[in-house]
């Protein structure tokens, strides 16, 4: 009886400790397989935009140790541009579009309306990654690239950045957008519970003051939830920057050329690794594939800051509308 | 919700997800009966060569043949890695993946052509391009279609206002190594800056995009008006009914020649008689006034070690049927395709050779 | 707290009653406008890709197989299952075991503390970091190939963060008493865990395993290096790939080919309609109490 419990008890242990182990082994391994790019980099894989595979059919060199091919070069300034690009312009979208959704269900809409409408928002999360491509090809590319862009050029060609070429409707705007859906989930949610928190009777306090629903949600609702909202944003943010297929379809995924308006085609670490990674087996020093890692440490190490952070700010208490894809 | 109800749903969700997960991988094993036991040839690789294996693959029946679409880098890899057996590569081996790899052998198939294809809007004209001009438009020296230098290679023809938008593969790919070997042959800034290979470092052009495989360039040419590419002749019905236009192009000698079998063949004929034992060359910028200057040959990357002698008997019996003139190399199959079949000097004499090398 | 409602009490007060409307009417036209953009796109996309796949599908789509330029979905269908399930043989065991040892009163609080970090780190790595990882260890390093167990622990280690949590809080959903009184009738761990935790948290639990499976099946980056594709069907564990209908989107719109574009079309289809069920499947169980 004992002896059974003390076997079950080690077993429950065993397994508690599977996260931590995956998690150890995989952070282990991708630093382990950057670290000859690490090496042969430096610290010019931090200060460089080109991803230069260099020339697979001259004979490789070694430099401070490590086989690469000649002439390679690696660096993610362009995808880092990409990633944080794309994502900031899907917070700009979505913080006011979470903000007024979370206000309209607390403050505004019925009651017996609320769980419907937040399934809704949710549904935008459980959407996959592929799918926003596929309809941001077929649907939203061919309107920005017709008429959304072209009047935008027009009419806000005054802004820096705002007028420019426009070669397709891949980039940067379609990249915001979509990103965008798929954030607005979890801010939303994220407001909305601790919008949820703020305690009746204060609530009911200020309303008897004579405040109106706005005053009651723009000072008082949201006085009370500023960690979370930021918390909420910041995880939001999180799941943008890990984000891979959509923006791949959607983004254009260029190399070595820097976007010169926002309606340039543009590329994002994610992205990158997974549209890069096919023809890096070519390379037999294996120096491509361990750029390719350190590009994935650094998105990693940049994942978790943020996710931590924000997960600390908001509190413990969020999970739904996680998926990173 | 009846606790049992909900109960019995679980145990039914978690069974039937586990279940059919085991059922249905033990379901697609072949039969373990000797009778019969077909081997099983897995290819995957360059996109140029997917159609003709489709092809092969329902008409072959002596080993069930599976294909892959992944672009001959992959195809590269994976043989070498031992994930398929039959790697199909436009490129062969580099000289340091070769040495590094002793044990795999590229064993030419057949000869292969590429089209440099453009997507300009109300335009029907055939025009003259070259090396230079091609190398110019993908390093962004050359920026509109109305440049002076394609002007001059096509006299009188009303070339639009508008800005070349260079369209080239993401993927390791064996159309890239056809391409950027054309290019550096004739163009010495290419050949300095950029190289061939099956992934270059392709330089900075304002609005260029990529696509993945043959396929992602033709969509990708599709949706891009005033766009330039390269695509495998074997999609030409592709390129056709996207209403593509081809370009001539010109040769070592001066010449425009039109992408065609007969320019392709009299190209790869300037070089073959030099083909080395192990197979590698390159069909690029032949001379010769009807030679096209994208030619290739087309490989098939596999290990000299089968991993049984079944698999090593079967597999040599599938090559030399790919080879051989009434088998998979017949005008059934590649005309279609617009491949050229290896002439039966260079298969006696270095085909056959590397095939009987396999061992199991 | 007090202090600043009424200094704000003053502000509103002093404003004017009519502007304080005027705003408030604005609120509330412009959020239920936003709301309204946000139920447009969300049907929008919905009747898209319903609407599209609907259009082109064909029975024989769902009987063949295919390799999304001809043929069909089934060997994609059967696949995604099959990793799916696969990941949850890999994920399931860890989940309601380790999240037994989280809320056991027994067990020792740093670890648990460590177990519940890095369960939440772990949601923050990016899926195409998981699919990198499963390329070069458990594909090339541990030589399984592109293969249903690379696929299916990629997919599992996506899903094991989502499980852990959510079945550690319906346990801790379990009235405390009844614990306490299972214990105090001297039963031992392994039978308050099969007796107690188990049966009282069974719709969490299985409303968590609807929700991993379908965040599973709509994932993509994990796959395309692990789990490879096949135009048929697996032969084995091991080094033979696996098809799955994400791969089958991604492909299929980048072909020229129009039939290609429908396989994606009906694939999409079959993806949103399977997980918009799950998700709802999911919340309905619970929703019973």
């Amino acid at each position: 009886m004992r002896l059974h419990n003390k076997f079950f008890n080690l077993l429950t242990f065993i397994m508690a400790l599977v996260p931590v182990a995956v998690l150890s082994v995989m952070a282990i391994f991708i630093l382990y397989y950057s670290t000859p790019s690490i090496r042969y980099e430096g610290l010019s894989f931090f200060t460089t935009y080109l991803w230069n595979p260099g020339f697979e059919f001259k004979p490789p060199v070694s430099v401070n140790g490590v086989l690469a091919p000649a002439g390679s070069s690696f660096g993610l300034g362009l995808f880092l541009l990409g990633t944080l690009s794309t994502s900031l312009l899907a917070i700009v979208i979505s913080f006011p579009i979470s903000f007024l959704i979370s206000l309209n269900v607390e403050s505004y809409l019925p009651e017996k309306a609320r769980k419907f409408t937040v399934s809704m928002i949710e549904l935008f999360a459980g959407i996959p990654s592929v799918v926003y491509g596929l309809w941001g090809i077929l649907v939203l590319e061919p309107v920005l690239f017709r008429y959304i862009e072209p009047w935008m050029s027009k009419n806000l060609g005054f802004i820096p950045g705002f007028r420019g070429e426009i070669y397709s409707g891949a980039g940067l705007i379609a990249s915001g957008i979509i990103l965008s859906f798929m954030i607005i989930p979890i801010i939303t949610s994220v407001i909305v519970n601790s919008f949820e928190t703020v305690p009746k009777d204060v609530k009911e306090g200020v309303f008897s003051l004579g405040a109106t629903k706005w005053e009651v949600g723009r000072y008082l609702m949201t006085g009370y939830s500023r960690a979370s909202t930021i918390g909420g944003t910041l995880l939001g943010l999180g799941r943008a920057l890990g984000e891979t297929m959509a923006v791949l379809m959607v983004s254009g995924a260029i190399v070595n050329t820097l976007p010169t308006s926002i309606y340039s085609a543009t590329n994002t670490m994610a992205a990158a690794i997974a549209s890069l990674l096919d023809s890096a087996f070519f390379d037999p020093t294996g120096m491509n594939i361990a750029a390719l890692s350190e590009l994935a440490l650094v998105l990693m190490i940049i994942s978790l800051a943020v996710n931590l952070l924000g997960r600390q700010i908001a509190g413990r208490g969020v999970l739904r509308g996680y998926e990173n894809d | 919700m009846e606790r049992k109800t909900l109960a019995v749903i679980a145990l039914v969700v978690v069974v039937v997800v586990v279940v059919g997960a085991v059922a249905a991988v033990e379901l697609s094993k072949p039969p373990s009966t000797p009778k019969a036991a077909k081997v099983t040839l897995s290819e995957s690789g360059s996109t140029l060569l997917y159609p003709v294996f489709n092809a092969w693959k329902g008409n072959y029946s002596n080993a069930t043949i599976t294909t892959l679409s992944t672009g001959s880098g992959t195809g590269i890899s994976s043989a070498i890695a031992g994930t398929v057996i039959i790697g199909a590569s436009d490129a062969f081996m580099s000289p340091s993946l070769a040495s590094a790899n002793p044990g795999v052998m590229n064993i030419p198939i057949m000869i292969s052509y590429q089209y440099i294809a453009y997507n300009i809007p109300n335009f029907n004209f055939k025009l003259n391009l070259s090396g230079n001009v091609i190398a110019g438009i993908f390093m962004g020296t050359i920026n509109n279609w109305n440049n002076s230098l394609i002007q001059q290679l096509n006299p009188g023809v009303a070339l639009p206002n508008h800005s070349i938008i260079p369209i080239h593969r993401s993927d390791g790919s064996g159309d890239t190594f056809m391409f950027t070997s054309f290019l550096s042959k004739s163009n010495g800034t290419w050949a300095q800056k950029v190289g061939a290979g099956t992934n270059v470092n392709w330089p900075s052009v304002a609005g260029s995009l990529t696509g993945n495989g043959n396929s992602g360039i033709i969509t990708q040419m599709t949706t891009t008006p005033y766009s330039i590419g390269y695509i495998a002749a074997t999609y030409e019905a592709q390129v056709n009914s996207a209403g593509f236009g081809i370009a001539n192009l010109e040769n070592q000698d001066g010449q425009f020649v039109g992408a065609s079998v007969q320019n392709v063949s009299i190209a790869a004929q300037q070089y073959l008689p030099l083909i080395p034992k192990n197979g590698t060359i390159a069909l690029q910028y032949a001379p010769g006034k009807d030679s096209y200057p994208i030619a290739d040959m087309e490989y098939v990357i596999v290990r000299q070690n089968q991993s049984s002698p079944a698999i090593a008997s079967a597999l040599k019996e599938f090559l030399n049927w790919a080879v051989s003139s009434d088998g998979g190399s017949s005008s059934k199959y590649l005309t279609e395709f617009n491949l050229v079949p290896l002439p039966s000097s260079v298969v006696s004499e270095v085909v056959i050779p590397l095939i009987n090398k396999i061992t199991g | 707290m007090t202090d600043g409602i009424q200094e704000e009490t003053v502000l509103i007060k002093w404003k004017g009653l009519g502007i304080r409307k005027i705003k408030d009417s604005m609120a509330k036209v412009v959020s239920y406008l936003i709301l309204a953009l946000m139920a447009g796109v969300l049907v929008s996309i919905f009747a898209y890709i319903l609407g599209s796949g609907a259009a082109h599908a064909t029975i024989s789509m769902f009987t063949t197989f295919g390799d999304t330029t001809t043929g069909g979905l089934l060997n994609a269908i059967i696949g995604t299952w099959m990793l799916v399930g696969m990941g949850l043989l890999f994920s399931i065991p860890p989940g309601i075991l380790g999240a037994i040892y989280i809320v056991n009163s027994k067990s020792n609080t740093r670890v648990s503390y460590i177990v519940k970090l890095f369960t939440d780190i772990l949601t923050s790595v990016p899926s195409i970091v998981i699919g990198l990882f499963g390329y070069l260890v458990l594909v090339i390093k541990f030589g399984f190939g592109y293969s249903l167990v690379a696929g299916g622990i990629a997919l599992g280690i996506m899903m094991l963060p989502y499980l852990l949590r959510i079945i550690e809080i319906s346990f801790r959903n379990i009235p405390r008493e009844q614990i306490e009184n299972a214990y105090a009738l001297g039963a031992d761990d392994i039978k308050i865990a099969s007796r107690v935790y188990l049966p009282q948290a069974s719709k969490g639990i299985l409303s968590g395993i609807l929700l991993a499976v379908s965040i599973a099946a709509g994932e993509t980056a994990q796959l395309i290096y692990t789990a490879g594709f096949n135009n048929a069907l697996p032969t084995g564990f091991l080094k033979s790939q696996v098809a799955y209908l994400t791969y089958v989107v991604w492909t299929g719109i980048n072909q020229p080919s129009q039939y290609s574009h429908y396989l994606a079309y009906v694939s999409a289809m079959i993806l949103i309609l399977t997980i918009t069920a799950l998700i709802f499947l999911s919340k309905y169980i619970v929703r019973r109490k």
